[in-house]
């Protein structure tokens, strides 16, 4: 076995690096981090520097957890790898919504430190430089932000991490586990969001870089199957569920990012400097394919993972899918610790990685620094229709017996704050609305039909509703392709903001 | 490496002055005897360089006692212990006549001072020595003792250990149960049909969760660390001395197979093991002519005898086996089938492996896979099925202490343990994974190692259909038998080892029942569109069993897709997208088994080998040499 992955030998048994190393510790770190992460996150407030997914989920989330959304549509949803565990810890513990998010992207954000710290010990980092090189991650202002991003991301960064580490070990090792971690990986990166999706298609072309070397060029498409496998499975498999549950298979790409065929001016330019800010903020895989350049696995997997980053950003950047330059870098996060762990042993290995990672986390600060700076608004960001969308919740805040597709703008749910006081697919009210072509609620908000947006049952069961309302109604909200029509009532007797 | 005995000095030089063998042979057989710390005359007879019965007449001659053969003249059946049977059989030494002046006349195939010294410390200094041949000791002790021991390998286990037996075949405690269950299943579609179908749904549902988890988790356990373990058996392998290995036992029960004889001698000559340190029982029915003439024609070497059981009911291989256990001589046994071809080094990573383990280590089972893997679509999936339980389950269950079904053959183990638990079940038609059940609860571990047996993989799909019926029937005599007392199962193996077994084997074989009727009920609904299943799936249940017919299956196809990696066998993971079919053959074969259980419980399914094309070509490849020798 090289000094590659052998084991560091085991601690004395007592001994303050065995208690280091130990599951508890691993356990306490995390919570701890954890901790920390959520104060951090209440303290900065929502994440300004994209457009963030974090409503799609925890709109969804309010509506399942009171029972606003059917089951069927609950199990279709996408990514369901963020929503089932939103919907477990409400649960469990009754908390749901942002607070859900923002504690499940922390403990998973702990959970990745206190992994990291682990692994780094267990690759034969003293205590020390362990402990620091975890604080040079876990810190990272990109880390943060990831955090900050939500339960996604979160999910996302954790399939990186773990393709990085199947990636190393199945060049290394060419174990059935690595390469069962790298199906695995690759299918927690696709139903964890778009930018996971994203992350595991940038990843194909790279994977021949970790096979093992012993496998010749006629067997790779074997390797390939068997790797890939799980990934095509499940996404079939979910699309007959969302057939079975939706009468449409393809019902879950709704929640993709539209693609933008029509690129801005500059978007090359833009891609390139991403591309270099991936560098940045990742120096250590970098440092290692240039410094390790006498351990050929060690070099592969560390091209491999930096063309992965690099094809992540270029793609998401090209194709428009406007997704968080925050998140898109942030990638570079757990790949860098798995290379710190996978770094040789060999005489300054420590100070080598430290200043490498220091230099990644400063990168990080610099990129986010000039993100923050050329963003002139939170609005900036964001689409038309999240912004529609916001502001429409906000208004029904304060509305009850409001009748609308929710599982269709969850965007909607999430900025109203709760799902209470809206009429959905799963009452009485909007089955009968849908059968009669009447209204049988006190307003009803209806998306203007646009083939762009997400498709509006009420709107497509009723295409008049938008248009013209129903008889009796009165128009009490008119803005960015939103109308709410109702009954007039002294309630309703507000401005109607156009 | 142990010197000549002075006796083997002479014998040798004897044999050489009158011609039995060479110069070069008697330098051969020494060096080999020293090395070996065998006994020279085990080595000439292990090369085959002399008939057996000249060997022996001359040997006679060399110390001047009197050869007697065995077969002309049998010995006094009075003088002869049951219980000392396998004694007999282990010193090649027995008592023969009792002269008139009530002197004890003694027969020993192993002429000596060691054997004088054995033979007055077991009978008296007043005894008289003869010669016989090692073979007629073995013939006489069957011929006196065939029909008892056939006997008790019939009925030992069930009149000793009844709970153990799968001669009763459902107790009736159990058929209670099972009425008490149908009997509720039953008044329940009478008074709530919904909800019990619901019921029943729900409890199906849970046991396919589980059995695919607990499936997945073994293949990750199974997979981890194997390289570095298989790395560190192959270190102490080479460190081993043949001198202090011990006799190995290597039983070969056929029927039947004539035209696999050939492969099997072929593959057990090229074992790595001292030969005169091999004890190879080819064991063959009594009516099984065609077979003995083949293994009689083939002129064997003298590590190879042949065992004849006598004809008796139930005419299965673990009575076959039961019987020939008693005539075993080694430390360490092991089964291989007709077909087999063991990798040369296999016995020699038993003997480190156990040596390894811990003592309550009492079998360790090698990995079985095929050599004609890549014949047609079955050989495929076959190699792939294979692959997957040997290659990565097994190991996982080791690694987890789940009690281990030992597979067909390659099971290798510690022969006084094996006869302290009275060997294999008669009435068991997979009495090898009955055999690693009871071990567990018996206290006893069973080991996996990576060394492999090749096999022919059944190429026509009726005669696997028949080989797996009769596994699958054999699953569910070994689930009954040791579901028998619940509680002591759980005391005895632990809880996590109670799930392992139940999902393991009850897993097995309930999976490939029940799966028709979830296909069915798939396919009508997907066909017709119906509504009339929508009361049976409330929503809790419709994600319980969507997640099940998705991840559920799709898993076991991955599962398939990632047995052939370990051997870098690639080209086969492709054909594990076609296991649809394969598994439609599981239950055809279930459903078969579950049938014979009730209306045939001990019936022998009987595999036919040989019929692989493949098997014509190791036929004509183990001739070669007996064909450039003649």
């Amino acid at each position: 076995m090289s000094a590659m992955t052998a084991p560091a030998a085991p601690p004395r048994p007592g001994s303050l690096l065995a208690m280091a190393g130990s599951r508890w510790t691993a356990l306490v770190l995390a919570v701890a981090l954890a901790g920390v992460y959520l104060a951090l996150r209440h303290m900065q407030g929502p994440a300004h520097l994209a457009p963030s997914r974090e409503e799609l989920l925890i709109g969804q989330s309010l509506l399942a957890t009171m029972g606003k959304m059917s089951v069927g549509r609950m199990i279709a949803a996408y990514p369901p790898v963020a929503l089932a565990p939103m919907l477990a810890l409400h649960a469990l513990t009754g908390v749901g919504g942002a607070a859900a998010a923002a504690i499940l992207a922390a403990t998973l954000g702990g959970g990745l430190g206190a992994l990291w710290f682990r692994a780094l010990l267990r690759s034969g980092y003293g205590l020390l430089a362990a402990a620091g090189l975890t604080a040079l991650l876990a810190l990272n202002p990109l880390y943060l932000a990831a955090i900050a991003q939500g339960p996604e991301v979160m999910l996302t960064l954790t399939g990186v991490w773990l393709l990085a580490n199947g990636a190393y070990a199945l060049r290394h090792q060419s174990g059935v586990n690595d390469l069962m971690l790298c199906s695995l990986a690759l299918t927690l990166l696709v139903f964890s969001g778009p930018l996971g999706s994203l992350a595991a298609l940038a990843a194909l072309p790279f994977l021949p870089l970790a096979f093992p070397p012993d496998i010749r060029p006629g067997g790779y498409g074997s390797v390939y199957l068997v790797i890939l496998f799980p990934v095509v499975f499940c996404v079939l498999g979910f699309a007959l569920v969302n057939w079975m549950m939706l009468h449409d298979a393809w019902a879950f790409l709704d929640a993709m990012p539209v693609l933008s065929h029509d690129p801005a001016t500059g978007v090359w330019q833009r891609a390139g400097l991403e591309m270099l800010f991936t560098i940045a903020c990742a120096p250590v895989l970098l440092g290692q394919i240039i410094l390790v350049r006498t351990r050929r696995p060690v070099q592969a997997v560390a091209f491999a993972l930096l063309g992965l980053l690099l094809t992540v950003v270029a793609l998401s950047r090209l194709s428009g899918t406007g997704l968080s330059v925050a998140g898109l870098l942030a990638l570079a996060i757990p790949a860098a610790a798995v290379a710190a762990a996978r770094w040789p042993r060999q005489p300054g290995r420590s100070p080598r990685v430290a200043l490498l990672l220091a230099l990644g986390a400063a990168g990080s600060a610099s990129v986010l620094l000039a993100e923050m700076i050329a963003i002139e608004s939170p609005d900036a960001t964001m689409t038309r229709q999240q912004i529609a969308d916001g502001q429409l919740g906000a208004f029904l805040a304060g509305h009850d017996s409001v009748l609308i597709d929710g599982s269709a703008h969850p965007r909607v749910v999430a900025a109203r704050g709760s799902a209470r006081g809206l009429i959905t697919e799963t009452d009485a009210a909007y089955g009968l609305s849908l059968l009669t072509h009447r209204i049988h609620a006190r307003a009803v908000a209806v998306a203007a039909p646009d083939p762009a947006r997400t498709a509006d049952t009420l709107g497509q069961i009723m295409p008049d509703l938008y248009a013209s309302g129903q008889p009796g109604f009165t128009l009490l909200y008119d803005r960015d392709g939103w109308r709410v029509w109702a009954r007039p009532s002294p309630a309703s007797q507000r401005g109607v903001p156009q | 490496m142990t010197a000549l005995s002075p006796t083997d000095i002479w014998t040798g030089d004897y044999l050489v002055q009158n011609g039995l063998i060479s110069l070069r042979q008697l330098d051969e057989a020494s060096e080999l005897a020293e090395q070996w710390d065998s006994s020279l005359s085990d080595v000439v007879m292990a090369r085959n360089w002399v008939r057996p019965i000249h060997y022996y007449r001359t040997l006679a001659e060399r110390f001047g006692i009197a050869f007697v053969d065995l077969r002309a003249d049998p010995p006094d059946a009075a003088l002869l212990s049951e219980n000392e049977v396998e004694l007999y059989a282990r010193e090649l030494t027995l008592p023969w006549k009792r002269r008139a002046n009530g002197r004890m006349v003694i027969a020993t195939a192993r002429p000596g001072p060691e054997a004088m010294l054995y033979a007055r410390r077991r009978w008296g200094r007043d005894i008289e020595i003869v010669l016989t041949a090692k073979f007629d000791v073995l013939w006489s002790l069957q011929s006196v003792f065939g029909v008892r021991h056939s006997n008790r390998a019939v009925l030992e286990l069930a009149e000793l250990d009844p709970e153990m037996s799968a001669r009763t075949v459902i107790t009736r405690s159990q058929v209670i149960g099972i009425w008490v269950l149908f009997s509720a299943f039953i008044a329940g579609l009478c008074l709530a049909p919904v909800a019990t179908l619901i019921a029943v749904n729900a409890v199906m549902s849970v046991f396919y969760l589980g059995n695919f988890v607990f499936k997945g988790v073994l293949v990750w356990f199974g997979a981890r660390r194997q390289q570095v373990n298989a790395q560190a058996l192959d270190a102490d392998v080479r460190l081993l001395r043949d001198e202090d290995l011990p006799v190995f036992t290597i039983l070969v029960p056929m029927f039947k197979e004539p035209e696999v004889l050939p492969i099997l001698a072929n593959a057990l000559r090229q074992l790595d093991y001292p030969q005169a340190k091999l004890d190879i029982k080819i064991v063959l029915e009594e009516g099984d002519n065609e077979t003995i003439d083949a293994a009689k024609a083939l002129g064997l070497e003298g590590i190879f005898e042949i065992v004849r059981v006598p004809a008796s009911q139930p005419q299965t291989k673990p009575k076959a086996c039961n019987y020939a256990l008693r005539y075993a001589r080694g430390d360490y046994l092991v089964i291989y089938d007709a077909e087999d071809k063991p990798e040369p080094d296999q016995l020699k990573k038993v003997v480190v492996a156990f040596r390894q383990m811990p003592d309550n280590v009492a079998c360790i089972q090698c990995r079985l896979n095929y050599y004609n893997a890549e014949e047609n679509w079955l050989t495929r999936l076959f190699t792939l099925d294979y692959s997957l339980w040997f290659d990565l389950m097994l190991p996982g269950l080791q690694s987890l202490n789940i009690p281990i079904p030992l597979g067909g053959t390659s099971n290798h183990f510690k022969i006084d343990v094996l006869r302290e638990l009275r060997a294999w079940d008669p009435f068991n038609v997979t009495e090898d994974a009955d055999l690693g059940i009871r071990m567990t609860q018996k206290g006893y571990r069973v080991g996996v190692i990576d060394a492999t047996t090749f096999e022919e993989a059944n190429v026509s799909q009726s005669n696997w259909v028949r080989q797996r019926s009769r596994w699958i029937k054999g699953y569910m005599q070994t689930f009954l038998v040791h579901t028998r007392r619940p509680l002591h199962l759980v005391r005895s193996i632990g809880p996590l080892g109670t799930l392992g077994f139940v999902f393991f084997i009850g897993g097995t074989m309930l999976s490939g029942l029940l799966n028709p009727i979830f296909w069915a009920i798939f396919a009508a609904w997907a066909i017709t569109q119906t509504s009339g299943f929508d009361s049976l799936f409330p929503p809790a249940l419709l994600y319980l069993n969507l997640f099940n017919l998705v991840l559920g299956n799709g898993m076991f196809i991955y599962l398939m897709m990632l047995a052939p990696f370990r051997r870098r066998w690639l080209r086969l993971a492709p054909f594990a997208l076609t296991v649809i079919w394969y598994w439609v053959l599981m239950s055809t074969a279930a459903w078969k088994g579950f049938v014979q259980l009730i209306t045939k419980p001990f019936y022998w399914e009987k595999t036919h080998h040989g019929l692989s094309k493949h098997t014509a070509n190791e036929v004509a490849q183990a001739m070669q040499p007996q064909a450039d020798a003649a």
